[in-house]
């Protein structure tokens, strides 16, 4: 009896410890911080055009209305904004993971030669970088500006997944499962394709949403690369000039007519830029989770 | 340990190598210099015989036009009806290939940069400010003009423009810029909440100078009906010219006013920082104007009825109105009379418009024929019935003329040739700033039409009342002919420097105010304001202004 309410009490005191409610605080203050400027966006692309300029929706619409959202889905540009959005970022991410798998399988092996040298140059990459400009010239001179392949290539390779995968690569592979592979007569591409890959899975969905939301989110290499050919422009990019544009008069051009884009379309854009990456977080979450997590145990 | 600083210094090396081929003079393409290049337009040999092209050229030309990105919802800027239709008109007439190069209307001078580099400019460079053409100017991407050239291909828009081009189109003795026409027209006013005036015991037309208008502000306050409308001033700065001294002195205008550049030294402007401190420490203006760095953000205090005056182009289309009524039902407007922002004893000036609307230069990597299509194409332009379609669309759809032959406009259009949403301007701005009838009172009402909101029409007649009522006290700024280095300098980091101390300044305590604004009249002139000054007197004393 006395261990129960010893129990008892210990639970007792554990659910009234200040630290916890503090930390719960602390989390739901955080999470809040992260959710109600969505919903305050959300709310302000339903509400009436009026109440948005006024800066009176905060977190409920005013004046309710999907106005803005038959808007969107009439502009033709913005749907076409939205298809390059889809075909850059699966694109980009379906190259991305062939050239990181690629890349970090043969290093995580360690009968690799020199693989010590080759990942210190890999890494030498994330620390150092030519910068915007001759990023800018490279690809002027490569004929790629105003191209899809200028939206694709360029950051198609990151350092960064490719140094968590290999080591995710050489903490959960071991090498006999390799060794009986070979015995049985597989080679390099067997190997990768029958065994490393199907029993990496959670590390590669975790990198491809990397990737992918890297990619979907990014916009400023569109800004320097697409100029002339605005079918190419990105969702991002599209919402970009959107928000940006006419924020101030401009005292030296004639104005005969009003120019500035409604408020409401500016965040209905916004939550329509969102809502397709948003929709994939479900199905790879339970991947994103275990990726995350490997390595972070040692036993 | 050898082999370790062998590799720190091959990294070292390999490093600062990536970081020159940044800094490669290397032009792969062209020449840089116009001078130097093959497509000098000065040449001897060539001026007063030019090819004839009135027959189409014998080999396809491809013309880049810039025209303005402005990312309206559901308009393509570069592929649209008009630009079919110019192609079908103009282009194929011509055997010309006319494409159109979309410039960020907000971050023009970047993206101009860009396609500079990258050698992917368009045929014109241009701008509407003076200060930047120079610099393009001064960057050598423009190339020299010969105005034979322009009569020759471009009769009618020499006939229209000549005068102008010549006169301001002349930079260090050599022809560098052409333009397009500016009507003396403007439509930037400020409205006033009439109700909350009328609250207080006054009328409109009470506001005849600052001290009145003051006065007013702090019955607004006692009331507790609101403050005025005040914005961070940033880019255009025309601030002063109410606080000015009249008549004008010509250099003293010369030595100060400058769009780009604030002058914060001058007596005008401590005058309108001592009014704004005042304003401020009184509690009779947006107390956070400072935060008010875009038009939006001052329309949406005046819109939720915190603020009673808003400055803006008005426009029949403009959502201020409506939007001001659905928050505040009881809401009234008038326009405010210019005299309200001027001290007893001073004159109501005003920055004038320079007669001209795009300052435009020639890519000095366009080619001869590609210039010659580029004249072809403003004079086609310049046709009436052109501009005319352009600037209205097709009759019946877009718009039906009235008696007087103005187009009036079928605002529930939305077929196939809708215009954008400013009239098509960034098409024919090229040629000319706003739309012009055939007499100046046929004009003049065409202007009112696009300036009167629905059931506001007042708002419209009382702006062009203001308008005309201040004429004698608007000037243009002085040109200078020559490249002001300087300015071009020093110009950004005096920009964010100026608003910083002009705030602090307006925020001062009254008592401080004076200490506060000679420490930041010594801060700014020591931050290079000084040696745009010494440029600028030394452009005057020698007479490169005009």
């Amino acid at each position: 009896m006395k261990s129960v309410s010893g129990t008892f009490a210990a639970h007792h005191r554990k659910r009234f410890d200040i630290w916890d409610v503090l930390i719960h605080l602390f989390v739901l203050i955080t999470s809040l911080a992260c959710l109600l400027p969505f919903i305050h966006v959300v709310s302000k692309s339903l509400s009436e055009d009026a109440y948005v300029i006024a800066n009176k929706v905060y977190l409920w619409p005013k004046g309710f209305t999907f106005g803005a959202y038959e808007k969107i889905f009439a502009d033709d540009s913005i749907l076409r904004s939205l298809y390059v959005s889809v075909l850059v970022t699966v694109l980009f991410t379906i190259l991305g993971m062939i050239i990181t798998i690629c890349a970090a399988y043969p290093l995580s092996r360690k009968h690799l030669k020199g693989r010590t040298v080759l990942t210190f140059i890999f890494m030498f990459s994330m620390f150092f970088s030519g910068g915007i400009i001759p990023d800018y010239m490279l690809i002027n001179n490569l004929g790629m500006l105003d191209t899809i392949w200028s939206l694709i290539l360029p950051l198609s390779f990151s350092a960064f997944n490719l140094l968590i995968l290999k080591s995710a690569l050489t903490s959960s592979i071991p090498v006999s499962l390799e060794e009986s592979a070979r015995i049985d007569g597989a080679g390099h591409f067997r190997i990768l394709l029958s065994i490393v890959i199907p029993l990496s899975k959670p590390i590669l969905a975790t990198i491809a949403l990397f990737y992918a939301v890297g990619r979907w989110n990014s916009y400023q290499d569109a800004l320097f690369y697409i100029k002339q050919n605005v079918e190419l422009r990105p969702l991002q990019l599209k919402l970009y000039y959107l928000i940006i544009q006419a924020s101030e008069s401009f005292q030296l051009e004639a104005t005969q007519v009003s120019m500035s884009n409604p408020e409401v379309l500016k965040a209905s854009c916004i939550v329509f830029a969102t809502i397709p990456i948003l929709c994939i977080y479900p199905f790879i979450q339970k991947y994103f989770v275990q990726g995350v997590m490997l390595g972070a145990v040692k036993e | 340990m050898r082999n370790k600083k062998m590799v720190s210094m091959l990294m070292a090396f390999s490093v600062v190598a990536g970081l020159m081929a940044g800094c490669t003079n290397n032009n792969s393409k062209t020449s840089n210099d116009p001078i130097a290049s093959t497509n000098n337009t000065v040449s001897e040999d060539t001026k007063g015989s030019y090819p004839d092209y009135s027959k189409g050229f014998p080999e396809k030309v491809t013309l880049e036009i810039p025209v303005y990105e402005r990312a309206y919802e559901g308009w393509n800027v570069t592929n649209n009806y008009y630009t079919k239709w110019i192609q079908k008109e103009f282009g194929d007439k011509y055997n010309i290939d006319v494409k159109f190069a979309p410039i960020t209307r907000s971050s023009e001078v970047s993206d101009y940069q860009q396609l500079l580099a990258s050698h992917k400019a368009p045929d014109i460079i241009f701008h509407y400010d003076m200060p930047q053409a120079l610099a393009y100017y001064g960057e050598k991407v423009m190339q020299p003009l010969d105005w034979d050239e322009i009569a020759n291909y471009a009769p009618t828009y020499w006939k229209n423009m000549g005068e102008i081009d010549k006169k301001y189109g002349v930079v260090d003795g050599k022809n560098a810029f052409f333009f397009a026409a500016r009507p003396n027209v403007d439509n930037y006013t400020t409205l006033i909440r009439k109700d909350w005036v009328e609250k207080v015991g006054m009328k409109v037309e009470d506001l005849t100078s600052l001290e009145k208008y003051n006065e007013m502000l702090v019955k607004w306050k006692e009331a507790g009906l609101g403050v005025a409308g005040e914005v961070l001033k940033k880019n255009n700065y025309i601030f002063n010219y109410p606080f000015r001294d009249w008549p004008i002195d010509a250099k003293e205008r010369a030595l100060y006013s400058d769009l780009g550049v604030a002058d914060l030294t001058s007596k005008a402007t401590e005058r309108y920082l001592q009014n704004l401190n005042y304003q401020y420490n009184n509690g009779l203006i947006d107390k956070e104007f400072y935060l008010r760095d875009d038009d939006n953000k001052a329309k949406a205090e005046f819109v939720a009825g915190k603020t009673g005056t808003f400055s803006l182009f008005l426009t029949n289309n403009t959502d201020v109105i409506s939007a001001t009524l659905t928050n505040n039902p009881d809401a009234q407007f008038a326009v405010l009379p210019s005299e309200a922002l001027v001290s007893e004893g001073l004159k109501p000036q005003s920055r004038a418009y320079w007669p001209f609307g795009f300052i435009m230069g020639i890519n000095y990597e366009t080619s001869d024929v590609e210039r010659a299509a580029l004249w072809m194409y403003l004079d086609w332009l310049s046709q009436p019935e052109n501009l005319f379609f352009l600037q209205n669309g097709v009759e019946g759809q877009n718009y039906t003329l009235d008696s007087e032959g103005i187009a009036v406009k079928n605002v529930d259009f939305n077929g196939e040739s809708v215009l954008s949403k400013n009239n098509n301007k960034d098409y024919w701005a090229l040629v000319t700033e706003t739309v012009q009838y055939s007499t100046p009172e046929l004009t003049k009402k065409a202007n009112l039409n696009n300036w009167s909101p629905v059931g506001y029409e007042y708002l419209g007649t009382d702006l062009l009342t203001n308008y005309d009522k201040v004429a004698e006290y608007r000037t243009p700024d002085a040109l200078f002919s020559i490249v002001l280095e300087s300015v071009n300098e020093y110009k950004a980091d005096l920009d964010s420097l100026f608003q910083e101390l002009y705030v602090k300044c307006a925020i001062a305590p009254e008592s401080e105010f004076e200490a506060t604004y000679e420490a930041a009249k010594k801060t700014y002139l020591e931050a290079g304001y000084q040696k745009i000054l010494d440029e600028k007197q030394a452009a005057i004393d020698a007479g490169n202004f005009s």
